[in-house]
């Protein structure tokens, strides 16, 4: 049987199983042990799957992603975002649109302390959104800054979607996180810039927003910077320990977590019940990625090995298109997976396929790797799976559908297309960073 | 029988959410180790050689054997997309399948994991590092055990859907 009837093969059964709702991670293992058993028989087979998966607990970079999801799960239950929130609103003054952009400040900020996007817009959600909606914000803006704005943490460093790229392409972490930076303000800028145009040309869609303190001259308003020293100083101490070559990212991930356990004793919102409810949901959530990881794992193993990854690499590159456009075709291919695929499994599968392409056409894994994360930004905000948009449902007030999600993040995907583009191809808006460091 | 059967799914979902939660307590051993790391190495100038294999047995631990836990909430990520297209009699019907498509797969695996696990407990299998740890030979080991807690859990949830016994079902299997 030819690769191109395997290939097929493959990709109808992962759909078939996935209909039916078997677990990502099973669905990926199940058609991996169904290769290698069919190709290469039981003993050979067996072999090559348990080399494959015992592979996964090797991977020293990715402890750094439990470590991360420990430190969201602390901010989330710290209160630290509802501060932030507050300060940032004092801050900022009075102006047409300010909460929107508010927002968006706090979402970069959070971003940046965290790298976990789910958390991320359920704090959104619970404090700007309701806030937003008692102001006569328009809803679809409202819902729409809070997805986009949440979802920035996949892109911003300590993004976790890279820390798994940069394992799965075996490129540098540290390079990744700094060439994310300028692309993921650029996208947090453009969503600002569409907020104001869109409350200046119609402005009842963001009615001003008016506490006494914003009436304050800005030095005064200094006063309540206290309510983001403390993330400033978390995100400065964690990015810092990696660009001075004090930590790896994984010690710097444990470090953030530390750092976020502090920052919760200070504020006084530390407690073994916080603490133990913030380590059982790690569990959860790190319990359920690694199957994933393992899945995924176990079948690009294989069907490297049978000359799968080969084949597709053939036929990227024998495409009679420009090198440019061989990258969108990957990025359109990674949008597809995206419907009905998790990150973690598109980058498992995906990566190794792509990064030696992306290598052989001449271009730099590491731009490649920022314009990964915002496809998966595009992924985590577009219909009918996007997970951003299910996040948001989930602390959402009752009278707000799915459908209404959806529209309103219509314009911020486009925003995101603009952002992926201008970085496609201006590829020095991500490498210019990194190559300070070298 | 019946009552067996329930008495084997009550004490398969304690030890599950039991070592699921004492898996969070290795999560924070890891982080306290790896932050110690960094404040011996450059605090004290006294880096240590045990710190980066034991972070990664502890964290290993911790993502194998929370597989009972996840599994008992049924918080494996999956896409339940046609429930709502088939209606809640089919999807039920539909789980049972995942669940022993998911047995199937992970009963096999464990047979693929069985030969390397029995291998390295005649012949141990050691790091190479400057500590030279016994990590390989217990993480060969740790895949095995956790296929078969896998397995054993998800014996556990198939018990519930024939007895309708089960808690919250959003999730996956």
């Amino acid at each position: 049987m030819g690769i191109e009837i395997i290939t097929l093969l493959i990709v109808v059964s992962l759909l078939a199983l996935m209909a039916l709702g078997v677990p990502l991670g099973i669905t990926t293992l199940t058609v991996s042990l169904a290769t290698a058993l069919l190709y290469f028989g039981e003993r050979a087979g067996f072999f090559i799957v348990a080399a494959n998966v015992s592979e996964v607990l090797h991977k020293y970079e990715l402890i750094a992603v439990p470590f991360f999801v420990f430190m969201a799960n602390v901010l989330e239950r710290s209160g630290i975002a509802h501060s932030m929130f507050d300060s940032m609103a004092i801050l900022g003054g009075r102006f047409r649109g300010s909460v929107g952009v508010q927002t968006t400040f706090v979402a970069v900020l959070l971003a940046a302390m965290s790298g976990i996007m789910g958390g991320e817009i359920v704090m959104l959600g619970l404090i700007a959104l309701p806030q937003m909606l008692r102001l006569g914000y328009d809803r679809k803006l409202a819902i729409g800054i809070i997805c986009a704005a949440g979802a920035l943490a996949t892109l911003i460093p300590p993004s976790v979607v890279l820390i798994v790229y940069g394992l799965a392409a075996q490129v540098s972490i540290t390079k990744l996180f700094a060439a994310s930076a300028i692309p993921g303000l650029i996208l947090a800028l453009l969503y600002i810039a569409y907020i104001l145009v869109r409350v200046r040309l119609k402005p009842e869609m963001a009615p001003i927003y008016d506490i006494p303190e914003t009436g304050l001259p800005f030095f005064q308003r200094l006063k309540f910077l206290k309510g983001i020293a403390l993330p400033a100083l978390l995100i400065g101490t964690v990015l810092g320990v990696i660009y001075s070559g004090i930590a790896t990212v994984t010690e710097a991930a444990a470090i953030g977590a530390v750092g976020a356990l502090v920052v919760a004793a200070v504020r006084k919102e530390l407690n073994w019940g916080m603490a133990r409810d913030a380590m059982r949901q790690t569990v959860i959530t790190v319990g359920s990625i690694v199957w994933l990881v393992i899945g995924a794992v176990s079948l690009i193993g294989i069907y490297n090995r049978i000359g799968g990854g080969e084949f597709l690499r053939g036929m990227l590159t024998a495409l009679d298109i420009g090198p440019i456009w061989v990258i969108v075709v990957m990025m359109l291919i990674v949008m597809v997976l995206g419907t009905f695929l998790e990150w973690i499994a598109i980058i498992f599968i995906t990566v190794p396929i792509f990064a030696p392409v992306v290598i052989d056409l001449g271009f730099d894994p590491v731009w490649f790797g920022v314009l990964f994360a915002m496809n998966i930004q595009m992924y985590y905000l577009s219909p009918p799976f996007g997970p951003a948009c299910f996040f948001l449902k989930s602390v959402a007030p009752k009278d707000i559908q799915l459908q209404e999600i959806f529209v309103a993040v219509l314009p911020f995907i486009a925003l995101q297309a603009v952002g992926l583009f201008l970085v496609l191809f201006n590829p020095q808006l991500a490498l210019w960073l990194p190559s300070l460091f070298d | 029988m019946k009552l067996l059967f329930a008495r084997y799914a009550d004490a398969m979902d304690t030890v599950s959410v039991f070592v699921g939660q004492g898996c969070s307590v290795l999560f924070f051993a890891c982080i306290a180790v790896s932050a110690l790391e960094v404040v011996l190495r450059y605090g004290f100038d006294a880096p240590t050689l045990w710190s980066t294999e034991l972070v990664m047995a502890l964290c290993a631990s911790a993502w194998v054997l929370s597989v009972g836990y996840v599994t008992e909430r049924h918080r494996h990520i999956s896409i339940t997309m046609l429930e709502i297209f088939v209606g809640e009699r089919i999807w039920r019907v539909f789980r049972l399948i995942q669940m022993l498509v998911a047995t199937g797969a992970i009963l096999i695996l464990s047979m693929a994991l069985y030969h390397p696990a029995a291998k390295v407990l005649s012949r141990i299998e050691y790091s190479g590092t400057a500590m030279n740890s016994m990590q390989p030979t217990y993480l060969k080991i740790l895949l095995f055990v956790g296929s078969i807690f896998y397995i054993l859990q998800l014996l556990s949830n198939v018990i519930r859907w024939v007895q309708r016994t089960e808690g919250d079902v959003t999730g996956g299997h």
